[in-house]
């Protein structure tokens, strides 16, 4: 499939065809332009979220989507349909916000929290849904929308690369353990241990807060 | 935050596993028996849950619209540039080769995603030739030859127009065709334009072969008939997705896309009314609830009617896509007849038909995605409490471009709601 991924068996291979995405894909292999546009289209708002809170900058999430969209189109001659096409594309977005947040080590740069001032998704949308949520849950306290969303933001973040991106994919895409071990090339045993530990690190960034108002050290009254 | 030197009554990977769906049945007992016993487990597993729920909260990216035309467009360049720098690296008699080799084909066909607006004029007269191929395209490209569309007939798969004396598309003269055009709405116009770059972006035996199967249809001692069917065979294939076309077009044999046409339109005609409907949401909701496990029963409980049903409709969606046993097995007997009892006679009939237990689990299949998954509440919910007449949102969807539509009908439904009720919205200047 040209990701290295390893899973041929007859079954799956069953299996992913029955998946719409992996037979617009062969259409794309195939030679259909418009198969390709309609992919961008499904997939686009999807990649770029889970790469803008992989990277934390929305530019630079859409950048890095339009390097996995690139890549995938390089791959059609030798795509072979034997996983569900979102497994293999977050494959690819895998590898390429790996690379991405290793030259950024290499350059020094400080990881950004994403911004807060309504220029990235989190600013163009309302809360409303969460609020709603989380203040049914606390009953006592009613939360404030942009603060809850810095804070959650700010938990997101004190996980390492590979933390989030399991938890990303469980949340955002609700892929199977078996699912995310494959895009991520670990096995479904690694990505269980993987996502206990994340979600315990989440719980202590959320549960001073969620407790007692607490905010952690990053988000300004 | 939970003292962290206190000892674990569970371990806390099994427990986040269990939340997650992800343990086999002997484990899901095991940490249920461990709730039901220990209420350490259950604070654990609690606390676990509301942060990780808080997350649901983060906002998913909207990207502009403008995305897709400069993903695409920047593919195509690239593509072409490598295109070109391996072409200067050969030998000049192989160049030629390049140059007609499918990556050149395709990163021209990429560029052209998009260049529809660079029409010189309109019509032109490859336009107008070409034009009934272009607004039946999907239904020719089902179609392998024209006993496709008598056998269709025969079968009664597509309700037909009434027919109108001299206005069948297969009988219209080229200067009528050519008013037609000049007449039609600018919408229409820029769909045929659409249209006819996808058609471009056909092999050109297949270009071909449509082209002559207008003709044959033309030619044929019954095509006003068939021009009847392949009109509603159009009308019906502008409804599904593009996906679900592809599905159709994918099937090698005419015949077993006449069968999976078949069994689409035997789905359809399954719907139930709005009260049917309502009663078999009610039912539904009794019966999955009975089926979840004890703590998520719990947790069901202490919320809203809206966030239950929202919560039951994540909870359904995931099973059905990690296909987990337990939410494939059939309704009990007296499950069933209770449901049946409930329904109005059309519904109870149709439910007399389903004997065997693949058509029971066929029928309820149906009506979990068009009933339950439709509701009324459900929209009003994906619109974030405001409620939308069906006519709002009817008239909302009618004025988009066809891909825009398409592109709609192929999300989940809440999300096609949600994405009509900020086009409603953008579309009154509502700020949010």
């Amino acid at each position: 499939m040209g990701t290295g991924l390893s899973v041929s068996e007859s079954s799956a291979q069953n299996n992913a065809l029955s998946d719409p995405d992996v037979r617009l894909m062969l259409q794309v292999r195939d030679g259909s332009a418009a198969a390709f546009e309609e992919l961008v289209l499904r997939y686009q708002g999807r990649l770029v979220t889970v790469l803008e809170h992989l990277v934390g900058k929305r530019g630079q999430a859409e950048d890095l989507a339009q390097d996995v969209f690139l890549r995938v189109y390089r791959a059609r001659e030798r795509y072979a349909p034997d996983a569900k096409f979102s497994t293999w594309l977050f494959t690819i977005a895998n590898n390429v916000a790996a690379n991405a947040l290793r030259s950024r080590s290499r350059r020094h740069e400080v990881q950004v929290v994403a911004d807060s001032d309504g220029s990235g998704p989190q600013g163009a949308n309302p809360l409303d849904q969460m609020a709603q949520a989380a203040s049914g849950q606390m009953p006592t306290r009613q939360l404030d929308k942009a603060e809850l969303r810095d804070v959650v933001r700010l938990a997101i973040n004190t996980l390492n690369e590979r933390q989030r991106m399991a938890v990303l994919l469980s949340k955002f895409e609700e892929m199977s353990y078996a699912d995310i071990a494959q895009a991520m090339d670990m096995s479904p045993q690694a990505i269980k241990s993987l996502l206990s530990r994340a979600r315990e690190n989440l719980r202590a960034v959320l549960e001073p807060y969620l407790d007692r108002g607490e905010r952690p050290a990053g988000v300004e009254p | 935050m939970s003292d962290s030197s206190a000892p674990r009554p569970a371990p806390v990977e099994e427990l986040v596993a269990y939340l997650d769906g992800e343990l086999g049945a002997d484990e899901s007992r095991h940490i249920e028996r461990l709730l039901a016993d220990d209420p350490r487990v259950r604070v654990e597993l609690k606390r676990l849950d509301q942060t990780w729920e808080l997350l649901d909260g983060l906002p998913r990216a909207a990207v502009e619209p403008n995305f897709t035309r400069s993903t695409v467009e920047m593919i195509a360049v690239n593509v072409a540039d490598e295109i070109e720098h391996e072409r200067v690296r050969e030998p000049w008699h192989r160049r030629r080769a390049w140059w007609f080799g499918s990556g050149c084909v395709l990163a021209a066909a990429l560029a052209g995603v998009f260049a529809g607006d660079k029409i010189a004029s309109y019509p032109n007269e490859r336009l107008l030739d070409e034009l009934t191929v272009l607004e039946h395209l999907e239904a020719y490209r089902q179609t392998p030859r024209l006993e496709f569309l008598r056998e269709a007939q025969a079968e009664k798969l597509f309700a037909l127009g009434q027919p109108v004396a001299g206005k069948s598309f297969a009988t219209e003269t080229p200067a009528a065709r050519r008013e037609r055009t000049e007449r039609m709405d600018p919408r229409d116009k820029e769909q045929v334009v659409r249209k006819q770059r996808a058609f471009a972006d056909l092999s050109q035996a297949e270009q071909a072969r449509l082209r002559r199967l207008d003709l044959e249809l033309r030619q044929a001692p019954d095509a006003q008939e068939l021009a009847r069917v392949l009109d509603a065979f159009q009308t019906w294939l502008n409804q599904l997705t593009a996906a679900e076309r592809a599905h159709l077009l994918h099937l090698p044999d005419p015949g077993q896309r006449l069968k999976a046409i078949s069994q689409k339109r035997a789905e359809e005609a399954a719907r139930l009314g709005p009260e049917d409907a309502q009663e078999f949401e009610r039912w539904g909701e009794e019966l999955f609830k009975r089926r979840l496990k004890p703590g998520e029963r719990q947790r069901l409980d202490g919320l809203s009617a809206e966030e239950r049903f929202e919560r039951l409709q994540t909870r359904l969606r995931q099973a059905a896509a990690q296909g987990q046993p337990e939410w494939r097995k059939l309704p009990l007997p007296r499950e069933w007849d209770r449901l049946r009892e409930r329904l109005s006679d059309k519904a109870k009939a149709q439910m007399d038909r389903a004997v065997s237990e693949r058509a029971k689990r066929q029928l309820l299949r149906i009506w979990i995605q068009d009933g339950f998954h439709l509701r009324p509440a459900s929209r009003a919910a994906a619109t974030n409490g405001v409620e939308l007449s069906d006519e709002q949102l009817r008239e909302q969807f009618r004025q988009l471009p066809d891909i825009d539509q398409n592109r709609l009908l192929g999300r989940p439904p809440e999300e096609m709601f949600r994405a009509l009720r900020m086009r409603y919205e953008k579309a009154l200047g509502v700020r949010r």
